[in-house]
């Protein structure tokens, strides 16, 4: 199936940008970016992870208050606690992740592929019997076994999850090989698959716009392309790229990404680099 | 795919615009000669405004003056002795007339050891304008043609198949310069390398007016995804780039890919808990490939994973309850100052709990 033509933003600036080194967003500092992202048009908002204990519960019940369009996501591990914690903190749109490579279920978790499926159907089987809806992230997914991630997907779909997010958890894809793998996954996979790149080799945006003519549906970016270690797609890049390369109009407005990435900028307290592509003060706006 | 990448550096150029000291330049070209700089492009309007004199051998002869069309520009190129000259150009489709262009490439043959051409919106064209330059190429010697995509028009599969047909048709060899202006100029390079295009400019962290492919990014891209063997080594890459960079008044991000500092700096538990497994977990290459090191952070995000690694690092074995006290002070401290925990305010914490405990 071919889902190019509903290509969907969602931002994880809040969530996996947070998770950037050292970086921390006050409250007041994630109402505003998540306030702003929604005002942009960003409709899918990652919003954090409630089993990080109270203080970041609380935080994001004052995000769930807020009156926007954009649905807020809750990301869990498969356990069932944080699952909890996150439809008690009044969540409907739930996360749930577990590695698909070989490396990260033997070597991080010491299990092994079933134990991985089976997991799988239990957290999704506690999300649904709350009727909330349900997002699958497979991690390290770029260096995982295609046909696993398959039935790994296959489980997924059948448990009523409504998409699966394929991470290239260490950055490690070429643009090249992300067309490749995804064109074939993408025609295969029975839900719509969202790419979330990483930048440690500086081609998170070229892997995005990769999946993108590979016809995933949708795209895990954050604002500056804030994140772990070299961060991951900057929104900014990706949703440019898709319109000038593409003439694909993503739904966000591409007047405010300024705004938008000096808001985060400050609140993250890192300066954007003056060369930075679209944002930064050497070419800011010149490419728009 | 193979061979040896050449880097056309972009940098010095970028120096020279920004007025950079010739003191500060003298010292970036040694950094710069360690990663395969095949030539130093200099555009002539920003040397003229400098001060700066490249007058040792070793420097003349890797910089090549880029120059306009114009006979001023031509003029002072000849008279400053510049041995290697580009001549940039900018295709117009309302007025294909290549006469000022072969006027400036004959005045160019008269003094220059080596003539270049770059066409600045090469990415503009269409499949097929390029051949209208295939005779002038022949004709003035020209020893490479410079495909730049000025506008940031292409993605990398534009790239690859407009340059492996271009190698094929073109009189002459190729090089490929991409800016930056949509953060794809890395990934664009690389494609011209997959077309066998070897010469490639970059600048140190993409600096440059419209941006360029980052050195660091391109140079370990093909060493450790691409698996190119004849590329150096990063071991000491981001010092240098740091320092080449510091030389211009800019100070790279912490997150600059490949180079920056914090690049290898992990906080979130899942993540340090991985890497105390297996730093392959979250780690692509080892931070000592580029000349870091890994730091693990104590933060908002940690977990007791995290508080265990630091303090066996510092020879004290927690106990799991210990350390879920010493996480739950940290996080509260995090969260209070915006930022993580230095190593001293850790111990502190620590220090103040067991004289809590008595």
């Amino acid at each position: 199936m071919n889902f190019n033509s509903k290509f969907q933003i969602v931002d994880t600036t809040l969530r996996d940008g947070e998770q950037s080194a050292g970086v921390v967003f006050s409250d007041v500092e994630k109402i505003n970016i998540a306030t702003a992202l929604d005002k942009a048009g960003v409709t899918w908002i990652e919003a954090g992870t409630p089993a990080m204990g109270e203080r970041e519960q609380n935080t994001l019940k004052l995000l769930l208050d807020l009156p926007l369009k954009a649905t807020l996501i809750a990301w869990n591990r498969a356990n069932l606690n944080d699952i909890r914690a996150s439809i008690n903190c009044g969540f409907s749109c739930i996360h749930i992740s577990l590695p698909v490579s070989d490396f990260h279920i033997f070597q991080k978790l010491k299990k092994d592929r079933e134990w991985v499926l089976r997991r799988l159907e239990l957290a999704i089987d506690l999300v649904k019997s709350y009727g909330c809806s349900i997002i699958v992230g497979a991690e390290d997914c770029s260096r995982a076994d295609p046909e696993f991630f398959m039935r790994y997907a296959d489980v997924a779909a059948k448990y009523g999850a409504m998409r699966i997010r394929f991470a290239d958890t260490v950055g490690f894809l070429d643009p090249f090989q992300t067309l490749s793998s995804l064109s074939g996954l993408a025609k295969r996979c029975p839900i719509p698959i969202e790419f979330h790149g990483h930048n440690d080799f500086g081609l998170a945006t070229a892997n995005t716009i990769a999946a993108f003519k590979a016809g995933v549906g949708y795209s895990s970016v954050t604002l500056d392309g804030l994140g772990e270690r070299a961060g991951n797609a900057p929104l900014e890049q990706v949703v440019t790229s898709l319109s000038r390369l593409y003439k694909y109009n993503c739904g966000v407005d591409i007047h405010s990404l300024t705004s938008l990435a000096d808001i985060v900028a400050k609140a993250s307290a890192r300066p954007l680099f003056p060369y930075k592509p679209i944002v930064g003060s050497v070419n800011r706006n010149r490419i728009i | 795919m193979g061979g040896k990448v050449r880097i056309i550096d972009q940098t010095i150029n970028e120096a020279l615009r920004l007025g950079a000291k010739s003191d500060n330049i003298k010292l970036m070209l040694p950094l710069l000669k360690k990663y395969h700089v095949e030539a130093v492009d200099v555009y002539l309007k920003y040397w003229k405004n400098s001060c700066c004199a490249f007058e040792q051998a070793d420097l003349l002869g890797l910089v090549r003056c880029v120059v306009d069309t114009s006979s001023e520009e031509m003029d002072l190129a000849k008279k400053t002795g510049f041995s290697k000259v580009v001549i940039t150009w900018t295709h117009n489709t309302r007025n294909l007339s290549l006469v000022q262009l072969s006027s400036a490439l004959a005045e160019a043959e008269t003094f220059a050891k080596e003539v270049y051409l770059c066409i600045e919106n090469a990415s503009d064209l269409e499949k097929g304008d390029m051949k209208l330059y295939w005779q002038v190429l022949a004709e003035y010697g020209v020893k490479r043609l410079i495909y730049k995509d000025k506008g940031s028009n292409m993605d990398c599969f534009k790239a690859f198949e407009t340059l492996k047909e271009l190698k094929k048709a073109s009189p002459c060899l190729i090089e490929f310069i991409g800016s930056n202006g949509l953060g794809l100029a890395t990934a664009n390079s690389l494609a011209a390398f997959r077309a066998d295009i070897k010469y490639i400019g970059t600048a140190v962290g993409g600096v440059g007016i419209r941006g360029n492919a980052a050195m660091e990014e391109v140079l370990m891209a093909l060493k450790h995804l691409w698996k190119q063997e004849k590329v150096p080594s990063g071991h000491s890459l981001a010092f240098d780039c740091s320092e080449i960079l510091s030389y211009m008044g800019i100070k790279l991000s912490v997150d600059k890919a490949i180079v920056g500092n914090n690049i290898f700096a992990h906080e979130s538990g899942i993540h340090v808990d991985g890497i105390s497994k297996n730093p392959y977990l979250y780690e692509a290459i080892k931070p000592e490939e580029v000349g870091l090191t890994r730091q693990i952070i104590i933060g908002k995000h940690s977990g007791v994973a995290s508080i265990k690694f630091k303090f066996i690092q510092w020879n004290l074995s927690l106990s799991q309850l210990e350390a879920k006290e010493v996480l739950e002070k940290a996080k509260d401290l995090a969260v209070e100052q915006k930022s993580a925990l230095s190593d001293c305010q850790l111990k502190q914490l620590y220090k103040k709990q067991h004289q809590l405990i008595g």
